[in-house]
Order: structure tokens, then C-alpha cells, then sequence
């Protein structure tokens, strides 16, 4: 049932246009995957690709290991959950969902069970004979859900999916989808520009950026471990420091940040030369705030606080010249919050700040 | 900018021209007046259609029991719905191909299509009195089948643009979903692109049915001996003396009409919901 999905050295271009260049993903069977990146970015071209609705200028998608990206939509068992859910407005919501069945000609037992057990993993059978237009957003989002998965794909595409529903149904819809995965181990395959959804909901994440692939991995290591600027930005808030490799620490790298202090930083795979220009991340709540004179600390000026509820964060204009956002939790404890103008030191724990590739 | 002088300028309407009003009832008066007098007649108990002499049927009853009349109608109602068939069938191909394939050469084909509604109608009906004398002369056969080839063709327009503005408003990302779907190109277009061009198609045969049935010009040119239309009998009856009979056929004909013509209004309103 769990289908892998290679994209083998694929580009695409329209004229002049180039909306994929050079990609090359696996993406291992039974998961939820997901493709992130800003619009125009390639991922909705890439997703695509693998439907059939558009065919690549060079390279092979390769389904379980056959070369599928010559073949046309209809023969491919792969199934679409469009961002506008497109569903068939003449039929019923159940019409809706034994419409891909009745493609394949399957029996008519089979449809009407196969419907059923549909409506109930999406809880939509009250709702059976509806039309589109009767539905909510949020209930015409699940027939599209159901439609799409009552052919049992190999694979599932949902292409920004959730982009048109409120806050609230879409976090309702982001844990159903998990929980559809979970129940049905199709592979899914989810395109989004929302980072916070990428890291929730998938395995796995390949962060995209104009027509090419900058970083795949769990959400963690990608979170944690940025490859490079673009991605460091894209995921979450970033501070960035500058400077030069002053020597290794062990498996850590020491970075004199130009303007003065020292951060002992994660390297990456390849060994740094030593006076190297570097690019360096840490994460605003990875960054403790403590007195000035603090051994080791980056000192610095308060030169903004910003209340935003479950916590607080502060500007810490550095001696050294950038200016470092901090985060510091609201634990409701009654500790002191800083004030503007206050000097206080920055601590950045060894190994937490990640050495980008530049 | 701020403090520049406010002057109120109201965009042009011309609602608000002197003598609006009036030129619109005056409009709308000779627009309908004459058409109101021929129905009113249409009543007239006497024999005359300018002394009004009382109300009666009377002229509805001659005309339905007059056996040129029925022939004539028979003969417009089978005409109107064949030709009207088969221009609507030739049209959806056409909107079908214009819409959706990618082709050189679609504003060519789409000048093509609708070529009859410009072309002054008498010279069409010259072109094919001429082609289809020499058709009869080479192969010697008669009937209805000259009249019903003419009338599709210059049916087709009428039925092309309301199927094609209804196929422009529906979302091609359905016809994607269906082949996501497994559905092959004909069953896509069998299952979804045909239902949804349904009202289009109906209006586009509506609209056909209603210029095929009172089509003048083109059936006096085309029509042999004896194939007389609702219209071309009416015309030919003007040359003798009238009586209120033309006016009962008239009358008939208008509300034929006015009904396609509310169906097809229905129909091409805005779309479901």
C-alpha cells in the first residue's frame, strides 16, 4: 500500500521560464511529506508533475520505482486534493466520492461501501446527498479529502489544502489530516507556504526555493539545523551573525562575530578552514539573557521590548553592532522583565547557534 | 490637494438629461404600439384590421381549421427543430473546440463561425438559391433537407455564443479533477463538461429554434414550390386582402416566441445559485 515517489533530476520550464531546476527528492512510502516554500517557488509545479497535469521538460518521476511521468492523469494511482477542492457541482457530496470508482468500473457493491466507509472517516454521512454548493468551506474541504482518497491511491497530493479555511478550522483540519494518514498509510504528499504547518503535520519537509530544493528533512533537524540563509529565514525567526572561523572546539567550530565576542557554534559536515567568513543562526528562544559581566555573554543594550502574550521579546542591541532578538517566556513567575536601555549580557549555549552553508 | 475648492461633479448619467423620460415612453410606445394593435385585432369580431367591430376567436378558429396554415406550421415546427438540432450539435463541437483546444487559427474559426450574422442576410439566400439550383439540377433530389441545411447554418451562430459563454464560465480545474480521477478525455467530457454546458446548450437551442421559425428571407429564396413556412405563407397572404386571420397567426407566433425566449432568459441568468 505505502508507495515510494523518487523525482530523479527534474526540471521544468515554461518558455523562458525556469520552474523547476534540477530537482532530485525521495520521498520514502507511508509518510506525510510535505513541500515548503514561498509562492513561485516550484513546489505547486513539482506537485504537478507527479498528478500528470503537467509533464517534465527533462528528468523521470518515478512511482515505486517505474517511470510514470510520461503517463497521463487518468492512469495514474495518484489522487489530488485541490486548493479550491473542485468539486463536481452537479453531483452529490456521495457522487462526488464514487466518481473516481465508477472511473475505474469498479462494481456497483463495491462504490456504494467503498462510499460509505468514506463519509464516515471524513464524517460527512448526514451530509450524503448535499450538493457542493449546500457545504461550508470547511465540510466541502473533507468530500474533496474523501473523493480524492476513496480510489485507494498509492499516493495523495494536497495542494495548500487548507489555505482558504479560518484559523480555527484549519487547525481542526490539520490534525485530521494526520489522523487520516495515520489511518489510512497512503502516502501524502502536501504542499504549503505555511511553515508552522509544514513543521505540525509532516515527517518529513523539503524546503523549496525558486525551482529548487534547499533542505529535506524531519522538522526538527530542519528547525534546528538550517542548511543555509534562505531556510534559516524562511523556518521560524533567525538571528544571523557574521564572522570568521577562529579554530575547532572539539566537534564545534569557535567564531569570533566580527566586532568583537566569541560563539562556539555547530559545524556543518565539512570541516571549516580556519579564518573562513561565516554565517551564523540562533534561534531567539535559544538565547538566555543574564548580567553583563557575565562570563562569556555578548553584551549589549535593550533597545526594544515587545509583549506578545505567551511571551516577551527583546531587542538586544549588541556592543559588537547587530541587534539579537531574544525570546523570553511569560512563565507568569513575577521575574523581573528587562526594560529599554537596560545592558545585559546574551548567552549563547556552545553547539546551539548552526554554521551556514553561505 | 486637500484644500482645492470642492466642486460636485456627478459622473454622466443619461438618466439625468432633460427629457429623458419622455423620449423613453415615446420609445417604448412605437416600439410595441404597432405590435399591440396587430394583437388587439387579432380579436376583432368584423373582417376588417383597421374597424374594430367587436371581440371574438372568431379568426383563431379560421386560422387553426385553414389547411394551408397547418401545413405551413407543421412544416416551420419540423424545419425549426431540426435545423435547430443539428446547429446546436455543430455549435457545442465549436464552443467545445474554441474554449478548450489550443490551436492556430481559433479567432479565424471563431470569425467563421459567426460569419452569418454578418453577412447581409439577401445575399447568403442569393448564394444558396444559386448553389442549390445546381444541386437539384446534378442530382435530382427534392424535400425539406435544402430548407433544413440552410437553416442550420444560419442557426449556428445563435446557438455557438450562449454555449460558449456558459463553457467560458465553467472552471476548466473540474475537467483536471475528473482525469485525476481516472476519467478518460470522453468520459470527462460525458460526465462533467457535458452536464455543466447543459443550460448553454439548451439556450443555444432555444435561441436557434426561435430564428429558424421566423426566418423570411433565406426560406423564399430557398424553398421549392409548395414548402411554404408560417412566415412565407403569411407573406404571401399579405398580397391578397388581409383579414384579421394574419393577425391570429401573428398573435400565435409572438407568444411562441415570447415563451422560447423566457426559457432562454431563465436559462442564461446567472449561474446555479
Amino acid at each position: 500500500m505505502t508507495a515510494s515517489i523518487e523525482i530523479r533530476r527534474v526540471s521544468k520550464r515554461f518558455g523562458d521560464f525556469t520552474a523547476l531546476d534540477d530537482v532530485s527528492l525521495a520521498l520514502p512510502g507511508g509518510g506525510f511529506f510535505t513541500l515548503l516554500g514561498p509562492s513561485g517557488c516550484g513546489k505547486t509545479t513539482l506537485l504537478r508533475l507527479i498528478a500528470g497535469f503537467e509533464y517534465p521538460t527533462e528528468g523521470a518521476i518515478l512511482l515505486d520505482g517505474a517511470d510514470i511521468a510520461a503517463m497521463p492523469p487518468n492512469r495514474r494511482p495518484v489522487n489530488t486534493v485541490f486548493q479550491s477542492y473542485a468539486l463536481f457541482p452537479h453531483m452529490t457530496v456521495a457522487d462526488n466520492i464514487a466518481f473516481g470508482l465508477e472511473m475505474l468500473d469498479r462494481p456497483r457493491t463495491e462504490v456504494r461501501a467503498t462510499v460509505a466507509e468514506m463519509l464516515a472517516l471524513v464524517k460527512m454521512e448526514a451530509l450524503a446527498r448535499r450538493r457542493p454548493a449546500q457545504l461550508s468551506g470547511g465540510q466541502q474541504q473533507r468530500v474533496a479529502l474523501a473523493r480524492a482518497l476513496a480510489p485507494k491511491p498509492k499516493v495523495l497530493l494536497l495542494d495548500e489544502p487548507l489555505s482558504a479555511l479560518d484559523l480555527k478550522l484549519r487547525k481542526e483540519m490539520q490534525s485530521e489530516l494526520k489522523r487520516l494518514q495515520r489511518e489510512t498509510g497512503v502516502t501524502f504528499v502536501f504542499v504549503t507556504h505555511d511553515q508552522e504547518e509544514a513543521l505540525t503535520m509532516s515527517d518529513a519537509v523539503a524546503v523549496m526555493s525558486a525551482g529548487r530544493v534547499l533542505q529535506v528533512g524531519a522538522p526538527r533537524d530542519i528547525y534546528a539545523h538550517p542548511a543555509d540563509r534562505f531556510v534559516a529565514g524562511f523556518i521560524g525567526e533567525t538571528n544571523f551573525l557574521e564572522g570568521r572561523v577562529a579554530g575547532m572546539d572539539g566537534p564545534l567550530v569557535r567564531v569570533a562575530l566580527d566586532g568583537g565576542g566569541t560563539v562556539t557554534a555547530a559545524a556543518r559536515a565539512e570541516p571549516p578552514a580556519t579564518g573562513a567568513r561565516t554565517t551564523l543562526a540562533v534561534r531567539p528562544e535559544h538565547v538566555a539573557l543574564t548580567d553583563a559581566d557575565a562570563p562569556g555573554a555578548l553584551t549589549g543594550a535593550v533597545s526594544e521590548i515587545v509583549y506578545v502574550g505567551p511571551e516577551t521579546h527583546a531587542h538586544l542591541t549588541l556592543d559588537a553592532g547587530p541587534t539579537l532578538l531574544v525570546r523570553l517566556p511569560n512563565r507568569g513567575d513575577g521575574a523581573a522583565e528587562p526594560r529599554p536601555g537596560d545592558r545585559l549580557g546574551a548567552l549563547i549555549r556552545p553547539g546551539i547557534a548552526q554554521m551556514l552553508k553561505d | 490637494m486637500a484644500d482645492a475648492p470642492m466642486r460636485r461633479t456627478r459622473p454622466f448619467s443619461v438618466t439625468a438629461m432633460p427629457g429623458f423620460a419622455t423620449v423613453a415612453a415615446a420609445t417604448i410606445l412605437c416600439l410595441y404600439a404597432p405590435i399591440l394593435v396587430v394583437v388587439a385585432y387579432s380579436f376583432n369580431a368584423g373582417a376588417s384590421i383597421q374597424v374594430w367591430e367587436g371581440f371574438s376567436l372568431r379568426w383563431y378558429a379560421v386560422a387553426w381549421d385553414n389547411g394551408a396554415v397547418q401545413d405551413a406550421t407543421a412544416r416551420s415546427l419540423a424545419l425549426a427543430a431540426s435545423a435547430s438540432a443539428i446547429a446546436t450539435t455543430l455549435a457545442t463541437m465549436a464552443a467545445v473546440a474554441t474554449a478548450r483546444g489550443r490551436f492556430r487559427g481559433r479567432t479565424a474559426v471563431y470569425v467563421a463561425i459567426n460569419q452569418p450574422l454578418m453577412a447581409p442576410e439577401i445575399v447568403t439566400a442569393v448564394a444558396l438559391l444559386i448553389v442549390f439550383a445546381q444541386v437539384k439540377l446534378i442530382t435530382g433530389v427534392q424535400g425539406l433537407g435544402y430548407l433544413i441545411a440552410a437553416h442550420a447554418a444560419f442557426c449556428i451562430p445563435f446557438a455557438y455564443l450562449p454555449i460558449r459563454a456558459r463553457l467560458k464560465g465553467l472552471d476548466p480545474l473540474l475537467e483536471t479533477a475528473a482525469a485525476d480521477l481516472y476519467a478518460t478525455p470522453w468520459r470527462t467530457f460525458r460526465r462533467i463538461t457535458l452536464p455543466l454546458m447543459g443550460p448553454g446548450i439548451a439556450a443555444g437551442a432555444m435561441l436557434a429554434f426561435v430564428i429558424s421559425l421566423d426566418d423570411v428571407i433565406i426560406t423564399e429564396f430557398v424553398k421549392s414550390a409548395g414548402q411554404d413556412t408560417l412566415p412565407t405563407y403569411m407573406l404571401g397572404q399579405l398580397r391578397r386582402a388581409m383579414t384579421p386571420e394574419i393577425n391570429a397567426i401573428s398573435t400565435a407566433l409572438l407568444g411562441a416566441t415570447l415563451v422560447l425566449l423566457t426559457c432562454f432568459f431563465l436559462l442564461t441568468r446567472t449561474r446555479d445559485n
